[in-house]
């Protein structure tokens, strides 16, 4: 057990950092250098701007390179990811080389993500000068990776295409320039932004974040790892330590002998000490092993997430260094622990023949003071109390695995729920999203009569039943250089959401709450003013009221009112959110019919549950391998410290057999002990998530620009991992003391 | 009270049939104080075992009050030793982080209530003048004292037959003396005892003294109730009978 123990610390640990180093490598070495910009923009395709701003960027001080291609700007079918419509979502198709005519390549992490695969057909929509739209077909035949527009910054952004293709769709279209600049690492790139004072429609100066979000999901899966090896090495280390006490009390008579016969203390140390050091040098190389085996799938299932395709890679000095760091600690610890046997007398040792069960005079109540509790739970808690020590490794094994497990129950608690779900991420709140901006509108009737028809199909088809509707305006600003967005909404309190963390709701059209995330970047706090410019250099005063949680774009986010945004130029979205939320697949459908397939309302409860399904799956899938850890752990713990308190009370069993207990009297006795340490166990750990799991969440999250998390507190969540640990130990405890069957009580009173 | 027919209990060692007790016939009368004594191997302690249901013969029958014994359970064994017998063990065998108090107590625990129990468990610490040392732990008292606490612990379920396994083994001449005028005492009072014992002054405190050779009960020697004067007296005979038999 103690050689799995370790095999798995072994494992965990170097997969740790095998996914960190693997992730950090890839984007140093693969993409830093060659292909990632440290600032981009999309432009408009004119040439006199265009090339005055290439100029402007290759005469830019430290700027080293400048790549420019066209873009153009398309529509994808409402057949993709799972068959939600996008809107008016906009993506963009580039020209490849490499395509043949009617080909083209997805983002690596769709893939992953299973959103598309290999083989798929879709149709793109994009539209000639004349507003008139034009459809293509084309068939996804392999993935393509980039560090910025393949990754979390902008996965779904991109479709490479052939060459013919893109030339036929840009003879038409207006097409749109993307710069990517590559500067030296002492460019102050927000200055640069600043400099170039161009908000376009899209720009970003992300390398640092890029990097950022692209190393978010392994460095949290290894953070994850590593606190799964540390938890299980303090369980190795408290087990070992049994171990070898254990193995001291099974050999006192052979130490005693050896002693008598002239060992000397360290030689009677080492015939204790040789096997515990190899089996955990074993157990450290055969975790390594398997680490091997295994980083490939678990470098694909850390790192695709992130756009990253992964690669063999393997740092032999890591293994290296972790199995020695293993083999150190355990080594100090079974050393430490062994030296007793300097206490062995080798005449006492003799005589007795065996040695004297530990237990703390100290830590040893009265069956008289505990005699308020039921007879058979005061002597348990009397045993568990004087031997707390043994007991130790079970109850934090309960105490770790009921806080995480209540921690996670609590997160999939609020991702379960869609609309808890959708103001968690920010994702926007409603179930159908109309775009109302004129501009883009236009290309398909008025967007008054959109709204109408949306109201004539609830009203006509589906009986009214809509509950809330509510505008949001989305503007691209330029905030002290950072590219940011304000959110406007027009009914905050009636809708509840973005809700404030500190501060209040705007109330105000000049006030604005920004998310942490920005205040960090500016340094700004609440009841300061700040300036506002859009690209278009309309500018506004905003004085912020509050502090909002916002994870989208990047959590650079500010929320006004629906009014304080209209004063810039951006796009406008009614939501609309339904009584029932089931009814949004069949008025989507009405409206698909109605605009012939052209994207006329966007499926936002759809698109949102997919993504929250993701993140729903994901919960689960590390809850359910926390809980085969927990399992593993509880049952290698309870099984070990069962056998060893077997072992050590023998005498006392067959006495108490002596006395008139059965032998199911008997395990129930040990079981209960075990019992009762889990449960308390996981009482701790249950009041440890109440009190922390919220703050933890937040900080992990945080990494996310989620601030507002406040996780799932129901009777489920909260009582379903103590039944589950507590009942796993105990039965466990009860097979486990199966072996008191077979123990006649003569032999176990002599010792045998 | 305890009768056991052609008794026989082996135990098979590397494959080879190790035969300790072979067709013993025997009776436990009640009241009795009964010694058995043998050279060691010869079965002494097995046989007490086997009689106080702590382990099943390989044939032969067994009974209690008329009642066979034979098929009992496991469960039911348990529950004869909880209700019927206490046993005194050469080791002494006090669990070491219970009190001797909580010592005596917890076997009480299977028949009574816990106050019940913990008020018996006191009674015998003043009876067997154990007073003062209940909340010692057994490491914390003299081994005479830790004997009188087991053979409290025996008591505490008023068991109707007391075995005792070379009680005064391990215990200084004083000791063992007081353990024996103990058992003495009690069967004065009606408690039956079977001992197993090397001991001549021990087994001049029974009535009955079974002599054990290699298996099997080879002599028998009924003396008059013990009589604390006649001491000397008894030890002779004792010795005279047990060199008769080449002890």
């Amino acid at each position: 057990m103690l050689f799995l123990m370790v095999a798995a610390v072994a494992l965990f640990a170097i997969t740790a950092a095998n996914v960190l180093l693997a992730g950090e490598h890839i984007w140093s070495e693969e993409y830093k250098e060659k292909d990632c910009p440290d600032y981009m923009v999309i432009v408009e395709d004119e040439d006199i701007i265009q090339n005055d701003y290439i100029s402007f960027f290759k005469n830019y001080p430290g700027v080293t390179r400048v790549e420019s291609r066209p873009v153009v700007v398309i529509i994808p079918d409402s057949n993709i990811w799972g068959g939600s419509t996008r809107g008016l979502m906009f993506l963009y198709v580039y020209a490849d080389t490499t395509l043949k005519q009617g080909e083209a390549l997805i983002p690596y992490a769709d893939l992953a993500q299973g959103k598309l695969k290999i083989g798929d057909t879709m149709e793109i929509l994009f539209w000639n000068q004349e507003n008139e739209h034009r459809k293509l077909k084309l068939s996804l035949v392999g993935t393509f990776v980039d560090p910025v527009v393949g990754g979390p910054m902008f996965h779904e952004g991109y479709f490479p295409v052939s060459q013919a293709d893109f030339d036929n769709i840009r003879s038409e279209s207006e097409a749109l320039t993307e710069i990517r600049v590559y500067t030296r690492p002492d460019v102050d790139l927000l200055q640069l932004q600043s400099d170039f004072g161009h908000n376009g429609i899209f720009n970003y100066a992300e390398r640092e974040e890029s990097r950022e979000l692209i190393l978010l999901v392994p460095r949290i899966s290894s953070y994850v790892l590593v606190a799964i090896a540390v938890l299980l090495m303090l369980a190795v280390l408290l087990a070992l330590r049994h171990a070898v006490i254990s193995s001291i009390e099974t050999d006192y008579k052979t130490i005693g002998v050896l002693k008598g016969l002239g060992f000397k203390n360290n030689q009677a140390l080492s015939f204790v000490l040789l096997h515990y050091t190899l089996l955990t040098f074993m157990g450290a190389v055969t975790g390594a092993g398997l680490s091997v085996l295994i980083q490939q799938p678990a470098l694909s299932l850390f790192l695709s997430f992130a756009g990253l395709p992964p690669k063999p890679l393997l740092f032999p000095e890591i293994i290296a260094g972790i199995v020695l760091l293993l083999c150190v600690m355990t080594g100090i610890s079974s050393w430490l622990t062994a030296r007793r046997v300097y206490r062995i007398s080798p005449a006492q040792a003799i005589a007795q023949g065996q040695a004297m069960v530990h237990f703390s005079r100290r830590f040893n109540p009265s069956l008289q003071v505990l005699s308020f509790l039921p007879r058979g739970v005061a002597l348990a808690v009397k045993k568990i109390a004087s031997q707390a020590g043994q007991y130790l490794v079970v109850f934090m094994v309960n105490v770790i695995f009921c806080y995480l497990l209540v921690t996670l129950t609590g997160f999939y608690g609020i991702m379960n729920e869609y609309r808890s779900a959708a103001h968690l991420f920010g994702c926007p709140e409603g179930d159908i999203g109309i775009d109302v901006d004129s501009d883009e509108s236009a290309l398909f009737g008025d967007a008054n009569q959109w709204v109408g028809e949306i109201d004539t199909i609830l009203a006509e088809r589906y009986q009214p039943k809509v509950k809330k509707q509510y505008d949001r305006k989305r503007v691209c600003i330029n905030f002290h250089g950072l590219h940011s967005h304000i959110l406007g909404f027009s009914a905050f309190e009636d809708i509840g959401y973005p809700n404030p963390v500190a501060g209040r709701f705007p109330k105000y059209d000049n006030e604005v709450m920004i998310t942490p995330q920005l205040q960090k970047l500016c340094g700004r706090k609440i009841g300061d003013t700040i300036i506002l410019e859009s690209g278009n250099g309309e500018n506004g005063k905003f004085t912020i009221t509050g502090i909002t949680s916002y994870s989208l774009y990047n959590g650079r986010i500010m929320v006004t009112t629906f009014n304080g945004a209209d004063s810039f130029d951006g796009e406008t979205m009614r939501v609309v959110i339904l009584e029932e939320g089931d009814d949004t697949y069949n008025v989507i459908a009405q409206f698909n019919d109605k605009f012939k397939g052209l994207a006329a309302a966007e499926n936002l409860r759809e698109e949102n549950e997919s993504w929250t399904n993701g993140v729903r799956l994901g919960i689960l899938g590390v809850a359910v391998f926390i809980l085969v850890i927990a399992i593993l752990l509880i049952t290698l713990t309870t099984v070990l410290i069962t056998r060893i308190a077997i072992y050590r009370e023998r005498v006392d069993m067959g006495i108490l057999k002596t006395s008139g207990y059965s032998t199911n009297q008997v395990r129930r006795q040990f079981t209960l002990r075990f019992l009762l340490v889990s449960a308390v166990g996981c009482s701790l750990g249950l009041i440890l998530s109440l009190a922390l799991a919220d703050e933890m969440m937040r900080a992990i999250l945080g990494l996310a620009h989620v601030y507002n998390y406040v996780g799932d507190k129901s009777l489920l969540t909260l009582l379903g991992p103590f039944v589950v640990l507590c009942a796993l130990t105990t039965a466990l405890a009860w097979l486990s003391t199966r072996s008191i069957r077979k123990m006649g009580v003569e032999r176990i009173l002599k010792g045998c | 009270m305890i009768k056991a027919k052609k008794l026989c209990k082996s135990y098979a060692n590397d494959g080879v049939q190790n035969h300790v007790l072979r067709n013993i016939d025997m009776e436990i009368k009640e009241g009795e104080f009964t010694v058995v004594m043998g050279p060691s191997g010869s079965g002494k302690s097995t046989l007490l075992y086997c009689l106080s249901v702590m382990d099943k013969a390989t044939s032969g029958s067994l009974y209690y009050g008329g009642k066979s014994l034979d098929k009992l359970s496991d469960s039911e064994m348990a529950q004869m030793r909880r209700r019927e017998f206490g046993f005194v063990f050469q080791q002494i065998h006090l669990v070491m982080d219970l009190t001797l108090f909580e010592n005596i107590a917890v076997p009480g625990y299977l028949t009574m209530k816990a106050k019940a129990s913990h008020k018996r468990a006191n009674d015998l610490l003043t009876q067997l003048g154990l007073d003062g040392l209940g909340k010692r732990l057994p490491t914390q008292v003299s081994g005479g004292q830790a004997q009188r606490a087991a053979v409290a612990r025996a008591l505490v379920n008023s068991p109707k037959v007391l075995f005792a396994d070379e009680p005064t083994g391990s215990l200084n001449s004083q000791a063992g003396k007081d353990i024996l005028d103990l058992l003495t005492s009690l069967n004065q009072e009606g408690q039956t005892v079977v001992m197993v014992t090397h001991d001549i002054k021990a087994a001049s405190r029974a009535h009955r003294l079974l002599y054990l050779k290699d298996g099997v009960i080879g002599d028998e020697m009924i003396l008059p109730r013990y009589d604390a004067a006649q001491t000397v007296g008894r030890e002779a005979q004792v010795i005279s009978w047990l060199t008769s038999l080449g002890w």
